[in-house]
């Protein structure tokens, strides 16, 4: 893992310090004086050779400070971990969303393969592949909030409702405090706001567990184990339903941390179209500033987390299968 | 009922899905002849028109400028298909070689090349292009440079295991052992028997890029105005969208459409893949 985040903070720099565009003209703005570009280059170190700049990069990435960022004048670590809690509360309730639907509907569909429900539900999953996120955002947007008013446009609460029922702040994770203070007005609010950007995020990630979840069990149903039940006359739903569905939980948790990847990029379109106080939200600001410390410190972030959920997901594997505890 | 659906499912949705987007890419290469709205692929701008809803003149409505939907909807399947088409490319003409070195290498270099792609991969899709565009200037081919960067890696495993595989054959042996060289194996051995999984990867990635270069696109770093791509269109009118529509809906349907064709295509492909081993 360490070596991972080695070369992904090592790719990151050769990425940003070899390409053609020039680091200088991202941090001093359009027409500098000479001046400006030499007092720049001076400030952060350009002036020395590249290793050298590897060397202090890689020391200062390692020590977590990722530079000021320029559009807010705040250290990136700041700016990011005021912001986590809020995109990690959207990811995973987007991924629990997507298990709930996309695992059973995958163990439907294969249990009633070449039906109608089959072909319905592989419907379904392509169109969660081939839909833009933004694209569904807006357009549930409009269904909800633009003609039936039912949920909120966007935000992540609203501030009267949290000025009536204050909640105990102190994870940052809106739904987890207002449960645990018992403020069901908050956590309801919340929630409300949670579901369409957590809809449009999960509908791409259901259709690839769904995919999965649907193949892998099609795969068991030919296993040796599966047609020894079957002879004894157990019925296909009561095997998947006793043992079978164990041998799928390989293939969608390896499909689940590669999905993890896709949300996080997601969230740098559904977070600005919901005005999510996230970190794709912050880093699109940033984007459009031409905020470059802010850019490389998102990029080591998401990149990091990334790793570390995959790491986690291969300890998963051991409670899941135990073949491999040996 | 079923066996319709079915027989639609197996192979006419697959000639279906490629005629659609052969018929898409003639029709956005013509559209500037035919439409009457020609000129608003270039950006012109009818302030007394803005925001109609479709209608007869205007199938697909007029966004905030004025603009027909229709044409420019139309019009911007071009420059998403560029994209497609460019990203596809240059991931296989970079990837495909590394790979297939990579496979007929000794242990060492196979392990280094294969380290060093791992840590492409260990960024998050969309990452690595949002860094990239970000640094090199928000432009279209900027974007088709940012995201054949962040999936060549794939090419490169997948070229690497059938190399792996089909060197491991006996007639590739054979051939080894009379002295062919590396570059002899790849060219008649390796890359021939290959071809399947790379057009297979190949035609599911390029609806994924599109999609991604679409996502690009709406934070700012894709294409830019003059230009017409789905993502920019539906940005464009970001302000109006809840009271008109139309200039998000049509755009994003069209790119729905044109993934769920390539996704299809590319199962297809992995099918007839399947069947062949």
């Amino acid at each position: 893992m360490g070596l991972i985040m080695l070369f992904v903070t090592s790719i990151t720099f050769f990425i940003v310090r070899l390409l053609p565009g020039d680091p200088v003209f991202l941090l001093v703005g359009d027409h500098p004086t000479e001046e400006q570009i030499e007092k720049a280059k001076n400030d952060f170190g350009l002036n020395e050779p590249i290793y050298k700049q590897y060397m202090v990069f890689l020391q200062k990435t390692i020590m977590l400070d990722l530079g000021v960022s320029l559009r807010t004048k705040q250290p990136v670590l700041t700016e990011l971990s005021k912001r986590f809690s809020a995109t990690f509360e959207l990811v995973f309730f987007s991924m629990i969303i997507a298990l709930l639907f996309g695992f059973p509907m995958g163990l439907v569909s294969a249990l009633n393969q070449n039906k109608r429900l089959d072909y319905f539900f592989r419907g379904f999953g392509y169109l969660g592949l081939s839909i833009p996120v933004f694209w569904l955002g807006m357009i549930l947007q409009i269904i909800f909030f633009g003609i039936l008013y039912w949920l909120p446009l966007q935000g992540r609460y609203s501030g009267i409702v949290l000025q009536d029922s204050p909640i105990v702040y102190n994870s940052g994770f809106i739904l987890i405090d207002s449960f645990f203070s018992g403020e069901w007005g908050s956590f309801t609010d919340a929630l409300r706001h949670i579901i369409l950007p957590a809809f449009a995020m999960a509908f791409g990630v259901l259709g690839i567990v769904f995919r999965t979840t649907r193949s892998a069990t099609i795969d068991i149903m030919s296993a040796p184990f599966f047609r020894t039940f079957k002879f004894y006359g157990i019925k296909n739903s009561e095997i998947i339903k006793k043992s079978g569905y164990k041998n799928t939980l390989i293939p969608v948790s390896t499909v689940v941390g590669l999905s993890f990847g896709l949300m996080l990029g997601g969230t740098f379109l559904v977070e600005s179209i919901f005005d999510w106080p996230g970190v794709g939200q912050f880093s699109v600001l940033s984007i459009l500033t031409r905020d470059f410390p802010a850019i490389v410190g998102v990029t080591i972030l998401y990149s990091f987390v990334y790793v570390i959920i995959n790491f986690f997901i291969d300890m998963l594997y051991i409670i899941v299968d135990p073949r491999i505890r040996d | 009922m079923i066996k319709v659906v079915k027989s639609f499912f197996s192979k006419r949705l697959s000639s279906t899905a490629s005629l659609f987007l052969v018929g898409l890419f003639c029709f956005s290469v013509f559209i500037p002849f035919i439409s009457p709205y020609s000129q608003d692929i270039y950006g012109s701008v009818h302030f007394e028109i803005a925001g109609q809803p479709p209608s007869f003149s205007h199938w697909f409505g007029t966004d905030t400028a004025g603009r027909d939907m229709f044409t420019i909807t139309i019009r911007a399947a071009f420059y998403s298909l560029k994209i497609a088409v460019g990203v596809v490319f240059f991931s296989v003409l970079v990837g495909v070689p590394i790979g297939m070195f990579s496979g007929v290498s000794n242990k060492r270099t196979d392990e280094v090349i294969m380290r060093i792609t791992d840590g492409f991969l260990a960024f998050p899709p969309m990452i690595l292009p949002i860094a990239i565009t970000a640094i090199l200037g928000p432009s279209l081919n900027n974007v088709i440079i940012g995201i054949s960067v962040s999936w060549f890696p794939w090419y490169v495993r997948i070229a690497r295991s059938q190399s792996l595989v089909i060197s491991s054959l006996d007639y590739v042996s054979i051939s080894k052992s009379m002295g062919a060289s590396k570059y002899h194996i790849i060219k008649t051995h390796v890359l021939p028997n290959s071809l399947t999984p790379i057009f297979t990867q190949a035609s599911i990635d390029a609806g994924y890029a599109i999609l991604t270069a679409a996502g690009l696109s709406f934070i700012g770093l894709g294409a830019q105005h003059p230009e017409v791509e789905w993502g920019l269109l539906v940005t464009q009118s970001r302000a109006q969208f809840l009271n008109h529509w139309w200039v998000v809906f049509f755009p994003g349907l069209f790119m729905c459409l044109t993934v769920v064709c390539f996704n299809i295509i590319g199962d297809e492909f992995r099918n007839n893949e399947t069947v062949e081993k």
